[in-house]
Protein backbone atom coordinates (compact mmCIF):
# COMPACT_ATOMS: atom_id res chain seq x y z
CA UNK A 1 0.00 0.00 0.00
CA UNK A 2 1.81 2.88 -1.18
CA UNK A 3 -1.55 5.11 -2.42
CA UNK A 4 -1.23 8.91 -1.47
CA UNK A 5 -4.41 8.72 0.15
CA UNK A 6 -3.19 5.97 2.41
CA UNK A 7 -2.63 8.26 5.65
CA UNK A 8 -6.37 9.73 4.72
CA UNK A 9 -8.09 6.65 5.29
CA UNK A 10 -7.77 6.56 9.35
CA UNK A 11 -9.40 10.28 9.46
CA UNK A 12 -11.81 9.34 6.75
CA UNK A 13 -13.12 6.17 8.88
CA UNK A 14 -13.09 8.33 12.16
CA UNK A 15 -15.12 10.88 10.02
CA UNK A 16 -12.70 13.61 10.69
CA UNK A 17 -11.62 14.81 7.49
CA UNK A 18 -12.74 18.14 6.22
CA UNK A 19 -15.83 18.81 3.97
CA UNK A 20 -13.46 19.79 1.08
CA UNK A 21 -11.54 16.99 1.31
CA UNK A 22 -14.38 14.04 1.54
CA UNK A 23 -15.17 14.15 -2.17
CA UNK A 24 -11.73 12.98 -3.43
CA UNK A 25 -11.17 10.26 -0.67
CA UNK A 26 -14.24 9.12 -1.15
CA UNK A 27 -13.72 9.08 -5.35
CA UNK A 28 -10.27 7.57 -4.64
CA UNK A 29 -11.68 4.47 -2.99
CA UNK A 30 -14.36 3.43 -5.61
CA UNK A 31 -10.97 3.31 -8.34
CA UNK A 32 -8.74 1.86 -5.71
CA UNK A 33 -9.05 -1.64 -4.65
CA UNK A 34 -6.09 -1.84 -2.55
CA UNK A 35 -7.41 1.68 -0.33
CA UNK A 36 -10.99 -0.05 -0.03
CA UNK A 37 -9.61 -2.68 1.55
CA UNK A 38 -7.68 -1.04 3.91
CA UNK A 39 -10.66 0.85 5.14
CA UNK A 40 -12.85 -2.71 5.26
CA UNK A 41 -10.34 -3.63 7.37
CA UNK A 42 -9.82 -0.36 9.64
CA UNK A 43 -13.51 -0.53 9.69
CA UNK A 44 -13.51 -3.56 11.06
CA UNK A 45 -10.98 -2.81 13.92
CA UNK A 46 -12.38 0.12 14.72
CA UNK A 47 -15.65 -1.93 15.17
CA UNK A 48 -13.46 -5.00 17.53
CA UNK A 49 -12.18 -1.70 19.31
CA UNK A 50 -15.41 -0.81 20.10
CA UNK A 51 -16.37 -4.31 21.62
CA UNK A 52 -15.36 -3.92 25.07
CA UNK A 53 -18.53 -4.09 27.05
CA UNK A 54 -20.32 -1.00 28.48
CA UNK A 55 -20.19 -0.64 32.07
CA UNK A 56 -23.48 0.47 32.96
CA UNK A 57 -23.89 3.46 36.10
CA UNK A 58 -24.45 2.15 39.39
CA UNK A 59 -26.82 3.58 41.86
CA UNK A 60 -24.21 1.60 44.71
CA UNK A 61 -21.00 3.55 42.55
CA UNK A 62 -22.39 6.74 42.66
CA UNK A 63 -23.05 6.40 46.75
CA UNK A 64 -20.25 4.80 47.45
CA UNK A 65 -18.48 8.03 45.31
CA UNK A 66 -20.78 10.03 47.71
CA UNK A 67 -19.45 8.67 50.67
CA UNK A 68 -16.01 9.20 49.64
CA UNK A 69 -16.42 12.70 49.40
CA UNK A 70 -17.99 12.59 52.79
CA UNK A 71 -15.61 10.77 54.79
CA UNK A 72 -13.02 12.28 52.93
CA UNK A 73 -14.20 15.62 53.79
CA UNK A 74 -13.55 14.65 57.15
CA UNK A 75 -9.95 13.74 56.34
CA UNK A 76 -10.02 16.98 55.04
CA UNK A 77 -11.09 18.94 57.75
CA UNK A 78 -8.06 16.57 60.00
CA UNK A 79 -5.33 17.43 57.79
CA UNK A 80 -6.23 21.43 58.17
CA UNK A 81 -6.19 20.81 61.62
CA UNK A 82 -2.75 19.11 61.36
CA UNK A 83 -1.68 22.28 59.01
CA UNK A 84 -2.52 24.38 61.63
CA UNK A 85 -0.84 22.25 64.48
CA UNK A 86 2.26 21.78 62.19
CA UNK A 87 3.11 25.80 63.04
CA UNK A 88 3.88 24.75 66.53
CA UNK A 89 5.51 21.17 66.49
CA UNK A 90 6.03 20.19 63.07
CA UNK A 91 7.70 16.81 64.05
CA UNK A 92 4.05 15.89 66.02
CA UNK A 93 2.53 16.51 62.89
CA UNK A 94 3.97 14.34 60.89
CA UNK A 95 3.99 11.83 62.30
CA UNK A 96 0.32 12.27 62.70
CA UNK A 97 -0.22 12.18 59.02
CA UNK A 98 2.41 9.54 58.60
CA UNK A 99 -0.72 7.65 60.85
CA UNK A 100 -3.28 8.63 59.11
CA UNK A 101 -1.82 7.83 55.78
CA UNK A 102 -1.19 3.88 57.54
CA UNK A 103 -4.69 4.17 58.00
CA UNK A 104 -5.88 2.34 55.39
CA UNK A 105 -7.45 -0.93 54.54
CA UNK A 106 -4.44 -2.29 53.00
CA UNK A 107 -2.78 -2.89 56.67
CA UNK A 108 -5.92 -4.90 57.31
CA UNK A 109 -6.06 -7.82 57.20
CA UNK A 110 -9.57 -10.08 56.99
CA UNK A 111 -9.97 -13.54 58.10
CA UNK A 112 -12.70 -15.92 58.26
CA UNK A 113 -14.05 -17.05 61.35
CA UNK A 114 -17.10 -18.90 60.73
CA UNK A 115 -18.65 -19.90 57.88
CA UNK A 116 -21.27 -22.66 56.74
CA UNK A 117 -21.50 -22.43 53.01
CA UNK A 118 -19.97 -21.23 49.75
CA UNK A 119 -18.17 -17.73 50.48
CA UNK A 120 -15.44 -16.43 48.61
CA UNK A 121 -13.28 -13.63 49.78
CA UNK A 122 -11.13 -11.32 47.25
CA UNK A 123 -9.28 -8.35 47.53
CA UNK A 124 -9.21 -5.72 44.40
CA UNK A 125 -6.91 -2.90 44.56
CA UNK A 126 -7.87 -0.85 47.89
CA UNK A 127 -10.85 -3.35 48.75
CA UNK A 128 -12.11 -6.65 50.39
CA UNK A 129 -14.56 -8.22 48.98
CA UNK A 130 -17.02 -11.15 50.69
CA UNK A 131 -19.46 -12.94 48.74
CA UNK A 132 -21.94 -15.59 50.27
CA UNK A 133 -23.54 -18.20 47.82
CA UNK A 134 -26.16 -20.55 47.71
CA UNK A 135 -27.32 -19.66 51.32
CA UNK A 136 -24.36 -19.73 52.39
CA UNK A 137 -23.24 -17.40 55.31
CA UNK A 138 -19.92 -15.78 56.71
CA UNK A 139 -18.47 -14.03 59.50
CA UNK A 140 -15.34 -12.88 59.60
CA UNK A 141 -12.72 -10.52 61.34
CA UNK A 142 -11.18 -7.47 59.71
CA UNK A 143 -7.91 -6.52 62.40
CA UNK A 144 -5.82 -3.73 62.00
CA UNK A 145 -3.69 -1.07 63.71
CA UNK A 146 -6.79 0.51 65.27
CA UNK A 147 -8.35 -2.97 66.53
CA UNK A 148 -11.10 -5.23 64.87
CA UNK A 149 -13.93 -5.31 63.37
CA UNK A 150 -16.31 -8.59 63.24
CA UNK A 151 -18.58 -8.65 60.13
CA UNK A 152 -21.11 -11.38 59.50
CA UNK A 153 -22.85 -11.63 55.85
CA UNK A 154 -26.19 -12.79 55.29
CA UNK A 155 -26.61 -15.38 53.11
CA UNK A 156 -26.63 -14.67 49.40
CA UNK A 157 -25.39 -11.25 50.47
CA UNK A 158 -22.19 -9.48 48.72
CA UNK A 159 -20.05 -6.62 50.57
CA UNK A 160 -17.36 -4.65 49.76
CA UNK A 161 -15.21 -3.47 52.70
CA UNK A 162 -13.33 -0.13 51.50
CA UNK A 163 -11.09 2.45 52.89
CA UNK A 164 -14.16 4.41 52.85
CA UNK A 165 -16.45 2.03 54.33
CA UNK A 166 -18.64 -0.90 53.74
CA UNK A 167 -21.29 -1.26 51.60
CA UNK A 168 -23.55 -3.69 51.30
CA UNK A 169 -24.86 -5.02 47.80
CA UNK A 170 -27.71 -7.65 48.31
CA UNK A 171 -28.62 -9.31 51.63
CA UNK A 172 -27.47 -7.68 55.06
CA UNK A 173 -24.28 -7.29 57.18
CA UNK A 174 -24.64 -7.10 60.45
CA UNK A 175 -20.86 -5.37 61.87
CA UNK A 176 -19.89 -5.65 65.27
CA UNK A 177 -16.69 -3.65 65.81
CA UNK A 178 -14.08 -2.49 68.87
CA UNK A 179 -11.72 -0.09 67.12
CA UNK A 180 -12.03 -0.06 63.60
CA UNK A 181 -14.83 2.06 62.62
CA UNK A 182 -16.70 1.69 59.22
CA UNK A 183 -19.54 3.56 57.62
CA UNK A 184 -22.17 1.04 56.21
CA UNK A 185 -23.94 1.35 53.11
CA UNK A 186 -26.46 -0.12 51.43
CA UNK A 187 -27.50 -0.23 47.70
CA UNK A 188 -29.58 2.62 48.06
CA UNK A 189 -27.07 4.90 49.62
CA UNK A 190 -28.45 4.48 52.93
CA UNK A 191 -26.07 4.80 55.27
CA UNK A 192 -25.44 4.70 59.42
CA UNK A 193 -22.35 5.78 61.41
CA UNK A 194 -21.38 3.32 64.43
CA UNK A 195 -19.16 4.70 67.18
CA UNK A 196 -17.67 3.64 70.34
CA UNK A 197 -20.29 2.64 73.32
CA UNK A 198 -17.61 3.81 75.75
CA UNK A 199 -19.05 2.88 78.72
CA UNK A 200 -20.14 -0.86 77.36
CA UNK A 201 -16.92 -0.96 76.14
CA UNK A 202 -18.46 -2.15 73.10
CA UNK A 203 -18.78 -0.45 69.92
CA UNK A 204 -21.92 -1.70 69.02
CA UNK A 205 -23.12 -1.60 64.90
CA UNK A 206 -26.86 -2.76 63.94
CA UNK A 207 -27.23 -2.93 60.48
CA UNK A 208 -29.98 -4.67 58.37
CA UNK A 209 -29.85 -2.73 54.79
CA UNK A 210 -32.48 -4.05 52.69
CA UNK A 211 -32.42 -3.38 48.58
CA UNK A 212 -35.23 -1.54 49.04
CA UNK A 213 -34.47 -0.53 53.05
CA UNK A 214 -33.62 2.17 55.02
CA UNK A 215 -30.11 1.41 56.51
CA UNK A 216 -31.84 0.94 59.43
CA UNK A 217 -33.24 -2.32 60.65
CA UNK A 218 -36.74 -3.79 61.79
CA UNK A 219 -36.95 -4.05 65.81
CA UNK A 220 -37.76 -7.97 65.67
CA UNK A 221 -33.91 -7.94 63.71
CA UNK A 222 -32.35 -5.44 66.31
CA UNK A 223 -34.02 -7.91 69.44
CA UNK A 224 -31.55 -10.62 67.70
CA UNK A 225 -28.69 -8.62 66.57
CA UNK A 226 -28.66 -7.26 70.14
CA UNK A 227 -28.77 -10.70 71.50
CA UNK A 228 -26.19 -11.85 69.47
CA UNK A 229 -23.77 -9.04 70.75
CA UNK A 230 -24.23 -8.88 74.07
CA UNK A 231 -24.46 -12.96 74.22
CA UNK A 232 -27.78 -12.30 76.33
CA UNK A 233 -30.67 -13.12 75.36
CA UNK A 234 -33.24 -11.00 73.90
CA UNK A 235 -36.81 -12.48 72.33
CA UNK A 236 -39.36 -10.59 71.01
CA UNK A 237 -42.32 -10.74 73.76
CA UNK A 238 -44.18 -13.72 74.22
CA UNK A 239 -47.10 -11.35 75.29
CA UNK A 240 -47.59 -9.11 72.04
CA UNK A 241 -50.61 -10.04 70.27
CA UNK A 242 -52.41 -8.76 66.93
CA UNK A 243 -53.91 -5.36 68.54
CA UNK A 244 -51.37 -4.48 71.54
CA UNK A 245 -47.72 -2.96 70.88
CA UNK A 246 -45.31 -2.15 73.26
CA UNK A 247 -41.63 -0.94 72.70
CA UNK A 248 -39.69 -0.80 75.12
CA UNK A 249 -37.58 2.19 75.61
CA UNK A 250 -34.07 1.21 75.09
CA UNK A 251 -31.68 3.87 76.15
CA UNK A 252 -28.09 2.95 75.81
CA UNK A 253 -26.25 -0.58 75.19
CA UNK A 254 -25.75 -0.54 78.83
CA UNK A 255 -29.23 -0.09 79.44
CA UNK A 256 -29.96 -2.82 76.82
CA UNK A 257 -27.70 -5.62 78.69
CA UNK A 258 -29.18 -4.65 82.41
CA UNK A 259 -32.06 -5.34 80.86
CA UNK A 260 -31.29 -8.09 79.67
CA UNK A 261 -29.90 -9.22 83.19
CA UNK A 262 -32.88 -8.15 84.71
CA UNK A 263 -36.19 -9.54 82.20
CA UNK A 264 -34.59 -11.89 80.27
CA UNK A 265 -35.39 -9.75 77.55
CA UNK A 266 -36.49 -6.80 75.45
CA UNK A 267 -39.26 -5.93 74.51
CA UNK A 268 -38.87 -4.97 70.95
CA UNK A 269 -41.30 -6.33 69.30
CA UNK A 270 -44.49 -4.89 67.45
CA UNK A 271 -47.25 -6.73 65.73
CA UNK A 272 -47.13 -7.57 62.86
CA UNK A 273 -49.64 -5.23 61.36
CA UNK A 274 -46.99 -2.50 61.52
CA UNK A 275 -43.39 -1.76 60.46
CA UNK A 276 -41.19 -0.38 62.98
CA UNK A 277 -37.49 0.94 62.44
CA UNK A 278 -34.92 0.90 65.13
CA UNK A 279 -31.45 2.09 65.05
CA UNK A 280 -28.61 2.17 67.69
CA UNK A 281 -27.18 5.45 67.44
CA UNK A 282 -24.79 7.41 69.71
CA UNK A 283 -24.73 10.53 67.39
CA UNK A 284 -25.12 13.86 69.05
CA UNK A 285 -25.93 13.50 72.62
CA UNK A 286 -25.93 9.73 74.57
CA UNK A 287 -26.66 6.75 72.80
CA UNK A 288 -29.78 5.91 72.31
CA UNK A 289 -31.76 2.96 70.43
CA UNK A 290 -34.91 4.95 68.64
CA UNK A 291 -37.63 3.63 67.45
CA UNK A 292 -39.79 4.75 65.19
CA UNK A 293 -42.67 4.20 63.73
CA UNK A 294 -42.20 4.46 59.77
CA UNK A 295 -45.24 3.04 58.13
CA UNK A 296 -47.94 0.39 58.86
CA UNK A 297 -51.60 0.31 58.72
CA UNK A 298 -53.44 0.38 62.65
CA UNK A 299 -56.26 -1.82 62.33
CA UNK A 300 -58.94 -0.39 64.76
CA UNK A 301 -60.65 -2.73 66.83
CA UNK A 302 -64.27 -3.07 68.21
CA UNK A 303 -65.92 -0.75 70.73
CA UNK A 304 -64.55 -3.51 73.32
CA UNK A 305 -61.22 -3.19 73.04
CA UNK A 306 -58.78 -0.30 71.94
CA UNK A 307 -55.77 -0.47 69.91
CA UNK A 308 -52.74 1.63 71.51
CA UNK A 309 -49.52 2.32 69.25
CA UNK A 310 -46.91 3.63 71.26
CA UNK A 311 -43.35 3.96 70.57
CA UNK A 312 -41.21 5.58 73.77
CA UNK A 313 -37.98 6.22 74.95
CA UNK A 314 -36.17 8.48 77.23
CA UNK A 315 -37.48 11.92 75.37
CA UNK A 316 -40.12 14.08 76.30
CA UNK A 317 -43.51 13.71 75.91
CA UNK A 318 -46.19 16.06 74.53
CA UNK A 319 -49.86 15.30 73.93
CA UNK A 320 -52.77 16.79 71.69
CA UNK A 321 -55.65 15.30 72.10
CA UNK A 322 -58.73 15.51 69.67
CA UNK A 323 -61.89 14.81 70.96
CA UNK A 324 -64.90 13.68 68.04
CA UNK A 325 -68.41 13.79 68.72
CA UNK A 326 -69.65 9.85 68.50
CA UNK A 327 -73.08 8.95 69.48
CA UNK A 328 -73.74 9.03 72.93
CA UNK A 329 -72.38 6.14 74.84
CA UNK A 330 -69.42 5.77 73.27
CA UNK A 331 -66.10 7.97 74.47
CA UNK A 332 -64.03 8.02 71.57
CA UNK A 333 -61.05 10.39 71.73
CA UNK A 334 -58.01 11.06 69.62
CA UNK A 335 -54.72 11.26 70.94
CA UNK A 336 -51.79 12.20 69.26
CA UNK A 337 -48.46 13.00 70.14
CA UNK A 338 -45.59 13.91 68.09
CA UNK A 339 -41.92 13.86 69.27
CA UNK A 340 -39.56 14.31 66.62
CA UNK A 341 -37.96 11.07 67.39
CA UNK A 342 -39.39 8.85 69.89
CA UNK A 343 -43.34 9.32 70.61
CA UNK A 344 -46.33 8.79 69.04
CA UNK A 345 -49.27 7.61 71.14
CA UNK A 346 -52.82 6.98 69.97
CA UNK A 347 -55.74 5.43 71.72
CA UNK A 348 -59.20 5.00 69.52
CA UNK A 349 -61.65 2.92 70.98
CA UNK A 350 -63.32 1.99 67.84
CA UNK A 351 -63.14 -0.09 64.16
CA UNK A 352 -62.14 -0.61 61.72
CA UNK A 353 -60.44 2.91 60.32
CA UNK A 354 -57.15 2.55 59.34
CA UNK A 355 -54.57 4.87 60.33
CA UNK A 356 -51.24 5.33 58.27
CA UNK A 357 -48.50 6.51 60.53
CA UNK A 358 -45.23 7.75 58.01
CA UNK A 359 -42.41 9.20 60.16
CA UNK A 360 -39.90 9.03 57.18
CA UNK A 361 -40.39 12.09 55.81
CA UNK A 362 -40.76 13.60 58.95
CA UNK A 363 -44.59 13.89 58.95
CA UNK A 364 -47.56 12.51 60.34
CA UNK A 365 -50.47 11.07 57.65
CA UNK A 366 -53.89 10.24 59.13
CA UNK A 367 -55.65 8.63 55.80
CA UNK A 368 -59.47 8.75 55.60
CA UNK A 369 -61.57 6.00 56.67
CA UNK A 370 -65.25 5.21 56.87
CA UNK A 371 -67.00 2.81 59.19
CA UNK A 372 -70.55 1.75 60.51
CA UNK A 373 -70.99 1.84 64.49
CA UNK A 374 -74.09 0.33 65.72
CA UNK A 375 -74.86 1.58 69.24
CA UNK A 376 -77.98 2.35 70.72
CA UNK A 377 -79.90 0.22 68.40
CA UNK A 378 -79.18 2.00 65.49
CA UNK A 379 -76.31 2.63 62.62
CA UNK A 380 -74.20 4.93 62.30
CA UNK A 381 -71.70 6.02 59.66
CA UNK A 382 -68.78 7.62 60.48
CA UNK A 383 -66.16 9.65 58.06
CA UNK A 384 -62.82 10.36 58.95
CA UNK A 385 -60.62 12.99 56.70
CA UNK A 386 -58.02 12.33 55.74
CA UNK A 387 -54.75 14.49 57.20
CA UNK A 388 -51.06 15.25 57.10
CA UNK A 389 -49.31 17.25 59.67
CA UNK A 390 -45.67 17.99 59.39
CA UNK A 391 -43.26 17.36 62.31
CA UNK A 392 -41.89 19.77 64.23
CA UNK A 393 -38.13 20.17 65.15
CA UNK A 394 -39.23 20.25 68.54
CA UNK A 395 -42.28 20.05 70.82
CA UNK A 396 -45.60 18.48 69.36
CA UNK A 397 -47.98 18.96 67.12
CA UNK A 398 -51.71 19.10 66.80
CA UNK A 399 -53.41 17.54 63.55
CA UNK A 400 -56.84 18.40 63.21
CA UNK A 401 -58.78 15.73 62.58
CA UNK A 402 -62.55 16.40 60.77
CA UNK A 403 -64.90 13.35 61.77
CA UNK A 404 -68.45 13.18 60.86
CA UNK A 405 -71.45 10.93 62.37
CA UNK A 406 -74.42 10.65 60.38
CA UNK A 407 -77.12 8.38 61.09
CA UNK A 408 -77.89 5.44 58.61
CA UNK B 1 -26.23 26.38 33.60
CA UNK B 2 -22.20 24.90 33.57
CA UNK B 3 -21.68 27.64 35.70
CA UNK B 4 -24.19 27.32 38.00
CA UNK B 5 -23.50 23.55 38.72
CA UNK B 6 -20.21 25.08 39.61
CA UNK B 7 -21.23 27.06 42.22
CA UNK B 8 -23.40 24.86 43.45
CA UNK B 9 -20.40 22.10 43.87
CA UNK B 10 -18.07 24.72 45.73
CA UNK B 11 -21.10 25.45 47.80
CA UNK B 12 -21.17 21.52 48.78
CA UNK B 13 -24.69 20.98 47.46
CA UNK B 14 -25.26 17.50 48.10
CA UNK B 15 -27.84 17.89 45.27
CA UNK B 16 -25.23 19.17 42.89
CA UNK B 17 -23.04 16.16 44.02
CA UNK B 18 -25.52 13.67 42.71
CA UNK B 19 -26.78 15.68 39.93
CA UNK B 20 -22.78 15.39 38.71
CA UNK B 21 -21.99 12.35 39.68
CA UNK B 22 -25.05 10.86 37.37
CA UNK B 23 -24.20 12.88 34.50
CA UNK B 24 -20.41 11.72 34.26
CA UNK B 25 -20.30 8.50 35.78
CA UNK B 26 -20.76 6.29 32.90
CA UNK B 27 -18.16 8.01 30.63
CA UNK B 28 -15.75 8.19 33.42
CA UNK B 29 -15.76 4.83 34.13
CA UNK B 30 -15.94 3.24 31.26
CA UNK B 31 -12.89 5.38 30.27
CA UNK B 32 -10.76 4.80 33.66
CA UNK B 33 -11.94 0.59 32.52
CA UNK B 34 -10.52 1.10 29.14
CA UNK B 35 -7.32 3.08 30.79
CA UNK B 36 -6.46 0.52 33.22
CA UNK B 37 -7.87 -2.39 32.44
CA UNK B 38 -9.24 -3.45 35.21
CA UNK B 39 -12.56 -3.15 36.56
CA UNK B 40 -12.04 -3.40 40.36
CA UNK B 41 -9.31 -0.59 40.18
CA UNK B 42 -11.58 1.10 37.67
CA UNK B 43 -14.36 2.06 40.56
CA UNK B 44 -11.32 2.63 43.29
CA UNK B 45 -10.02 5.34 40.74
CA UNK B 46 -13.19 6.43 39.79
CA UNK B 47 -14.23 7.27 43.92
CA UNK B 48 -11.05 8.69 44.30
CA UNK B 49 -11.21 10.77 41.05
CA UNK B 50 -14.41 12.22 42.72
CA UNK B 51 -13.24 12.62 45.79
CA UNK B 52 -10.44 14.63 44.28
CA UNK B 53 -12.78 17.02 42.25
CA UNK B 54 -14.43 17.84 45.19
CA UNK B 55 -11.75 18.95 47.09
CA UNK B 56 -9.85 21.32 44.33
CA UNK B 57 -13.34 22.50 42.80
CA UNK B 58 -12.22 25.59 43.97
CA UNK B 59 -9.41 26.00 41.87
CA UNK B 60 -11.77 25.34 38.53
CA UNK B 61 -11.27 27.91 36.33
CA UNK B 62 -14.97 28.96 34.57
CA UNK B 63 -13.35 29.07 30.97
CA UNK B 64 -12.82 25.52 31.05
CA UNK B 65 -15.74 22.39 31.38
CA UNK B 66 -16.07 20.63 34.50
CA UNK B 67 -16.26 17.31 32.58
CA UNK B 68 -12.78 18.02 30.96
CA UNK B 69 -11.38 19.35 34.48
CA UNK B 70 -12.78 16.05 35.97
CA UNK B 71 -11.37 13.87 33.05
CA UNK B 72 -8.04 15.64 33.69
CA UNK B 73 -8.27 14.42 36.53
CA UNK B 74 -8.83 10.92 35.78
CA UNK B 75 -6.32 10.55 33.73
CA UNK B 76 -3.72 11.72 35.80
CA UNK B 77 -4.84 9.46 38.33
CA UNK B 78 -4.86 6.77 36.18
CA UNK B 79 -0.85 7.08 34.83
CA UNK B 80 -0.30 7.73 38.66
CA UNK B 81 -1.53 3.84 39.29
CA UNK B 82 0.09 2.95 36.23
CA UNK B 83 3.26 4.36 36.84
CA UNK B 84 2.75 2.45 40.65
CA UNK B 85 1.72 -0.51 39.36
CA UNK B 86 4.94 -0.85 37.42
CA UNK B 87 7.25 0.02 40.05
CA UNK B 88 5.37 -2.71 41.98
CA UNK B 89 6.55 -6.60 41.70
CA UNK B 90 3.23 -7.72 43.80
CA UNK B 91 0.49 -6.14 42.03
CA UNK B 92 -3.05 -6.50 42.97
CA UNK B 93 -4.34 -5.63 40.14
CA UNK B 94 -2.92 -8.41 38.33
CA UNK B 95 -3.26 -10.56 40.84
CA UNK B 96 -6.91 -10.03 40.34
CA UNK B 97 -7.22 -11.17 37.10
CA UNK B 98 -5.89 -13.88 37.60
CA UNK B 99 -6.36 -15.22 41.05
CA UNK B 100 -9.42 -13.51 41.90
CA UNK B 101 -12.57 -15.97 43.11
CA UNK B 102 -15.17 -14.13 41.88
CA UNK B 103 -14.71 -11.79 38.24
CA UNK B 104 -16.24 -8.35 39.04
CA UNK B 105 -19.03 -9.41 36.56
CA UNK B 106 -20.43 -11.59 38.53
CA UNK B 107 -20.30 -9.04 41.52
CA UNK B 108 -21.45 -6.39 39.47
CA UNK B 109 -23.04 -7.33 36.88
CA UNK B 110 -23.08 -3.80 35.22
CA UNK B 111 -22.12 -4.50 31.70
CA UNK B 112 -24.67 -3.67 29.31
CA UNK B 113 -23.94 -5.70 26.76
CA UNK B 114 -23.32 -9.29 27.94
CA UNK B 115 -21.27 -11.38 25.63
CA UNK B 116 -23.27 -14.16 23.95
CA UNK B 117 -20.63 -16.09 22.49
CA UNK B 118 -17.07 -17.11 23.80
CA UNK B 119 -15.75 -15.93 21.00
CA UNK B 120 -17.02 -12.68 21.65
CA UNK B 121 -15.92 -12.84 25.37
CA UNK B 122 -12.63 -13.85 23.80
CA UNK B 123 -12.20 -10.91 21.23
CA UNK B 124 -13.46 -8.42 24.08
CA UNK B 125 -10.71 -9.82 26.34
CA UNK B 126 -8.44 -9.62 23.59
CA UNK B 127 -9.01 -5.98 22.70
CA UNK B 128 -9.05 -5.17 26.14
CA UNK B 129 -5.65 -6.65 26.54
CA UNK B 130 -3.77 -5.69 23.60
CA UNK B 131 -5.62 -1.95 25.10
CA UNK B 132 -3.15 -2.17 27.67
CA UNK B 133 0.08 -2.56 25.49
CA UNK B 134 -0.30 1.02 23.74
CA UNK B 135 1.94 3.91 25.31
CA UNK B 136 -0.35 5.47 27.42
CA UNK B 137 0.24 8.66 26.16
CA UNK B 138 -1.54 7.62 22.90
CA UNK B 139 -4.13 5.23 24.81
CA UNK B 140 -5.74 7.93 26.55
CA UNK B 141 -5.75 10.04 23.41
CA UNK B 142 -7.93 6.95 21.54
CA UNK B 143 -10.23 5.73 24.29
CA UNK B 144 -11.41 9.78 25.32
CA UNK B 145 -11.72 10.26 21.19
CA UNK B 146 -12.77 6.51 20.63
CA UNK B 147 -15.13 5.92 23.22
CA UNK B 148 -15.51 9.05 25.02
CA UNK B 149 -16.12 10.84 21.98
CA UNK B 150 -14.23 13.88 23.31
CA UNK B 151 -13.20 16.38 20.49
CA UNK B 152 -9.61 16.96 19.65
CA UNK B 153 -9.89 20.07 21.54
CA UNK B 154 -10.85 18.48 24.68
CA UNK B 155 -8.61 16.16 24.56
CA UNK B 156 -5.93 18.78 24.15
CA UNK B 157 -6.96 19.78 27.42
CA UNK B 158 -6.91 16.92 29.38
CA UNK B 159 -3.78 15.78 28.27
CA UNK B 160 -2.21 19.19 28.15
CA UNK B 161 -0.75 18.84 24.42
CA UNK B 162 -1.52 20.86 21.15
CA UNK B 163 -4.06 19.41 18.83
CA UNK B 164 -2.03 18.38 16.40
CA UNK B 165 -0.48 16.03 19.38
CA UNK B 166 -3.33 14.42 19.97
CA UNK B 167 -4.53 13.53 16.63
CA UNK B 168 -1.27 12.27 16.30
CA UNK B 169 -1.36 10.00 19.09
CA UNK B 170 -4.92 8.98 18.20
CA UNK B 171 -3.94 7.81 15.02
CA UNK B 172 -0.73 6.06 16.57
CA UNK B 173 -2.90 3.88 19.12
CA UNK B 174 -5.19 2.98 15.93
CA UNK B 175 -2.46 1.61 13.93
CA UNK B 176 -0.68 -0.05 17.38
CA UNK B 177 -4.09 -1.47 18.59
CA UNK B 178 -4.36 -2.80 14.97
CA UNK B 179 -0.76 -4.15 14.79
CA UNK B 180 -1.44 -5.71 17.91
CA UNK B 181 -4.32 -7.33 16.85
CA UNK B 182 -2.80 -8.62 14.28
CA UNK B 183 -5.20 -7.03 11.52
CA UNK B 184 -2.70 -5.48 9.60
CA UNK B 185 -0.81 -8.47 9.59
CA UNK B 186 -3.77 -9.99 8.05
CA UNK B 187 -4.48 -7.45 5.52
CA UNK B 188 -0.82 -7.92 4.31
CA UNK B 189 -1.19 -11.87 3.87
CA UNK B 190 -4.65 -11.14 2.34
CA UNK B 191 -2.94 -8.43 -0.44
CA UNK B 192 -0.61 -11.31 -0.96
Amino acid sequence: MTCEFEKSLTAYALGELDAETIPSVSSHLEKCQSCAKSLQALQNSLSQFNSIPVVKPSNLRRKKALMAVGNSGGKVRVMRIIAAVAAVAVVLTVGFVYMNRTKTVEERTLSVVETDGIVSISKAGDEMRVKTYRGGYARFEISGKEGRCSVEVAPDSYVAIGKYGLAVDAGKAFVSSAGLQYTALGPGGESADFNRQSNAELEVALLNIRRQGSGNMSVAEAAAAIGKLTGKRCNVSPLMTDDRVAISSIGSVDEIVRALDRDGFVLLKVGDDYEVQAVLSDKNTKPALLVKVVAGEVPFRSPAGSVVLRTGSAGSIADRVRTCPLPQGYDASWRSTSERQLLASRTVPFSPINVVVERGMNQIEIKSGRMVLQANGKSYVITLDGATAALPANGSTTIPLKVEVQEK
Amino acid sequence: MVDSLAKRLRNKDPEAYEEFLESIEQPMINFIYRYVGNLNTAEDLFQETFVRFLRSIDRFEPTASLKTYIFTIARNLCLDHLKARKNRVDDPALEDDEGQVIKMTELLMTYDNPSKTVEEKELQERVLSKLQKIPEINRDALILRLYNGFSYEEIAEITEVPVGTCKFRVHSAIESLRELMGEKRNLEKGAL
